[in-house]
């Protein structure tokens, strides 16, 4: 390595990193700590300016700093001060869950998935050995067998439903997580299918088909404009219900008014957006697999799905399950389709988040319509915390901070 | 037309065939001479007709037993069933397919699906934006497909009798100032990270890491607040403020990425002729560093440009200072406007974009950046 007069190196790297160094505590990190801040006031859009004198405000606002005391919006009643109690923020947006009876029926829904883990920690332990004393298929039929006998023990849909009835934190979180379920598998088993048959050697017109699916990965950097185009299909006079009536004189109904077809039409559409991705990466990964593993293969007379099995599948793990986790998180935050498609509707009732509110969607909501800017920003740091975790462990999984050494 | 005599027509068919295939244990091509599958394969493969009408006959039953108030409990049960009618109907074309050219049947009817699936969306934006406003929903099924009548007249309207080319040319500019502030900063912070060895190094790039992966809009009405304070709310700057700081974790792990690529050698030799570190980044790193350069550049531009939320806050009003896609975003979301209008808009943004990808692909399937992660 370059070794520039020891003594004043970490002074020049120093110079070389301050303009990031400035720009990442001025834009990321203060704003967090403001953030944070601000979700234990009553801020909102009657309440939109300092009270400079109350706790820290006049620290932390900006506003209150003298050379910036001109900048005040004018003609607003009343300044923002700490809410009492000082948890309220939080305790809204969590509602009843700390009641013994919300409590009971997250450990029951809990328990509901205690089998999967088990399953999985059971194959990895298997997988360990030598011989496998039971084939790993047999480990997850008796996972899920076990998930649905707990399910329909503990009376599933009336736990969950109790559960989400607590306040809008679960709704939101939940309904997130399984548009996340629904998404990545089916995302990831279509792009596998895709690349597999990308893969074909000799295959005609492979340059083509490739661009060609290629494409939902240039229209998602303009995600939201695409899925206007979405929305339209699922319209009251869109092109699903253009195709029903012209092929069977049905009137088909507005998908996006039902809770279950709305959340439906988000998933399909978000797939569109997103399968390329794997589709790439999967490709990337098959085309290194060397092919006298197949010709082995083939010499041992193990047909095309014990190939995929034992050789294709295990060998394009490691270039996988980065994307894997990555993906979730991202399908996490998703914002676009669901904004644009729904709005975050249908609204079920009154002050409730709607069916396809995701956490995105439910937090740009709060801040652009509600203009509720002390819950938005104290459930932003209940997702900030959440998706922290989740993020300090895809780094241990992904191992993308090899690059950093 | 009766489609449902079109349905029963292609479930005959198939059956038909299925039987014949079982029958005679022999799955012939036309253009063979010999049978392509014998034998107990043939016999298996006569599956693949009978699976596909078997599945629309169930679907037919319980269309029946809906229609008789039995299954009062599935939701929107009439059309969703003539949905999975037509896709069971694609997929028993497709499993013809593949059972009579059994060597790429299969891949092909896979591509030519995913294919359709993949463009129809984009094809359909520009149909829209051919097609005259108030036609947009009396059209006869082909014209779902195909542009009949097309004119250009929504984008003459988009053009000329709207502020198009205002929010063109607003979302340019922001664009493009956040890509340069971004580059400058981050080329010399991925230099340093990558060429130095210093404390403190790791947790930094860790750091910029963890905070990349945490969307911008839990930060946005602390950032909103700021920009207040600097009088910069609504105005374009704080705009390319809340971008540059957005793109700029992303350029400097991309970049940082490229400057390991480059072999140390030339700088160790400019070194010893008495060249300074600033003067390696300069005159050595940077020249070498330009193809990565570009390609940063443009995936940048691209997050700026594409950008809703931060634009739609800080942003908000008049007319004239949005961009491009809020700007259409609101133009889709008004009742009194023709929604062709904003398919024209949408071509004009979303065309060039789709250009710009397809020209990055190779650089997308060699190696997967970081910040390439779209999801």
């Amino acid at each position: 390595m370059a070794n520039w007069s020891g003594r004043r190196r970490s002074l020049t790297a120093l110079m070389f990193l301050f303009p990031t160094i400035v720009a990442v505590l001025i834009f990321n990190i203060y704003p967090t700590t403001l953030n944070i801040y601000i979700s234990f006031t009553n801020r909102n859009k009657f309440r939109p300016n300092p009270d400079c004198t109350a706790g820290l405000t006049g620290v932390l606002d900006p506003l209150c700093w003298p050379s910036f005391r001109d900048n005040i919006p004018v003609g607003v009643a009343e300044p923002y001060r700490p809410i009492t109690p000082i948890f309220k923020n939080y305790t809204d947006l969590l509602g009843t869950l700390f009641t013994p009876e919300a409590l009971i029926s997250l450990v029951q829904v809990l328990v509901c998935f205690v089998p999967l883990v088990v399953a999985n920690s059971l194959n990895n332990r298997f997988s360990k050995q030598l011989m496998r004393p039971v084939p790993g298929w047999v480990v997850w039929a008796g996972g899920i067998f076990a998930t649905v006998l707990l399910m329909l023990i503990v009376n599933f849909g009336k736990v969950f439903g109790q559960l989400l009835d607590t306040g809008d934190f679960i709704v939101v979180v939940m309904r997130t997580i399984i548009f996340v379920i629904l998404r990545v598998p089916l995302t990831f088993v279509i792009g596998l299918v895709l690349a597999l048959v990308l893969n074909t050697p000799d295959l005609r017109g492979r340059t083509f088909f490739r661009v060609a699916l290629f494409v939902p990965w240039g229209a998602s950097a303009v995600a939201i404009l695409l899925a206007l185009v979405w929305q339209f299909f699922f319209r009251q006079q869109g092109t699903i219900n253009q195709i029903l009536s012209a092929l069977f004189n049905v009137e088909g109904p507005v998908w996006l008014n039902n809770p279950v077809s709305a959340m439906i039409a988000i998933v399909l559409a978000d797939i569109w957006f997103s399968y390329p991705f794997f589709m790439v990466s999967i490709l990337g990964a098959l085309q290194s697999i060397p092919g006298e593993l197949y010709e082995a293969a083939d010499v041992d007379g193990a047909n095309w799905w014990q190939q995929l099995l034992s050789i294709t599948l295990p060998l394009i793990r490691p270039a996988v399950m980065p994307a894997l986790v990555l993906t979730s998180i991202t399908a996490f935050q998703m914002f676009g389709t669901a904004y644009a498609m729904t709005g975050g509707g249908p609204q079920l009732a009154a002050d409730k988040p709607g069916a396809t509110e995701l956490v995105m969607v439910y937090a740009y909501r709060q801040i652009y319509q509600v203009s509720n800017y002390g819950r938005a920003t104290a459930f932003a740091v209940m997702i900030f915390i959440m998706l922290f975790l989740a993020t300090l462990y895809s780094l241990r999984i992904t191992k993308v901070t090899q690059g950093a050494r | 037309m009766n489609w449902n005599l079109v349905f029963t027509a292609w479930e005959i068919l198939f059956v038909g065939i299925g039987l014949v295939v079982l029958i005679t244990g022999k799955l012939w091509r036309f253009s063979k001479k010999q049978p392509v599958l014998s034998g107990r394969p043939a016999r298996l493969s006569s599956l693949a007709f009978f699976i596909p009408p078997a599945l629309e006959l169930l679907v037919q039953v319980i269309m029946a037993s809906v229609q008789s108030k039995m299954l009062s409990f599935v939701p929107t049960p009439t059309a969703g069933l003539y949905i999975a009618r037509l896709i069971f109907l694609i997929l028993g074309i497709a499993a013809m397919v593949t059972v009579l050219w059994p060597k790429r049947g299969f891949q092909y009817s896979v591509l030519v699906l995913a294919t359709l699936f993949a463009l129809y969306p984009v094809w359909f934006a520009i149909l829209a934006s051919v097609r005259e406003g108030e036609r947009l929903y009396t059209l006869s099924l082909p014209g779902m497909f195909l542009p009949l009548e097309p004119s250009l007249k929504n984008y003459q309207v988009m053009l000329f009798e709207r502020p198009f080319l205002t929010w063109m040319k607003n979302s340019l500019t922001v664009a493009a100032a956040a890509t340069v502030f971004s580059l400058i900063i981050s080329t010399s912070a991925a230099f340093a990270l990558s060429r130095f060895r210093f404390r403190g190094r790791e947790a930094f790039l860790i750091l910029l890491l963890a905070l990349s992966t945490f969307p911008g809009v839990l930060s946005l009405v602390a950032v909103a607040q700021l920009l207040t304070a600097l009088g910069l709310y609504g105005k374009h700057l704080g705009l390319v403020l809340a971008y540059t700081t957005g793109t700029l974790v992303f350029c400097t792990w991309n970049l940082k990425g490229y400057f390991d690529t480059i072999p140390i050698d030339l700088e160790e030799a400019a070194m010893l002729d008495g060249c300074g570190p600033v003067q390696a980044f300069l005159l050595i790193a940077l020249p070498l560093a330009r193809p990565a350069l570009a390609v940063t550049a443009i995936l940048a531009f691209m997050g700026s440009w594409g950008d809703f939320i931060f634009a739609s806050v800080l942003v908000p009003a008049p007319d004239k200072l949005k961009l491009a896609v809020p700007a259409l975003y609101s133009l889709a979301n008004s009742m009194s406007v023709p929604w062709g209008y904003f398919a024209a808009g949408a071509v004009i943004v979303v065309i060039p974009t789709l250009l710009v990808y397809l020209a990055l692909q190779r650089y997308f399937e060699s190696g997967l950046t970081l910040g390439g992660v779209k999801g």
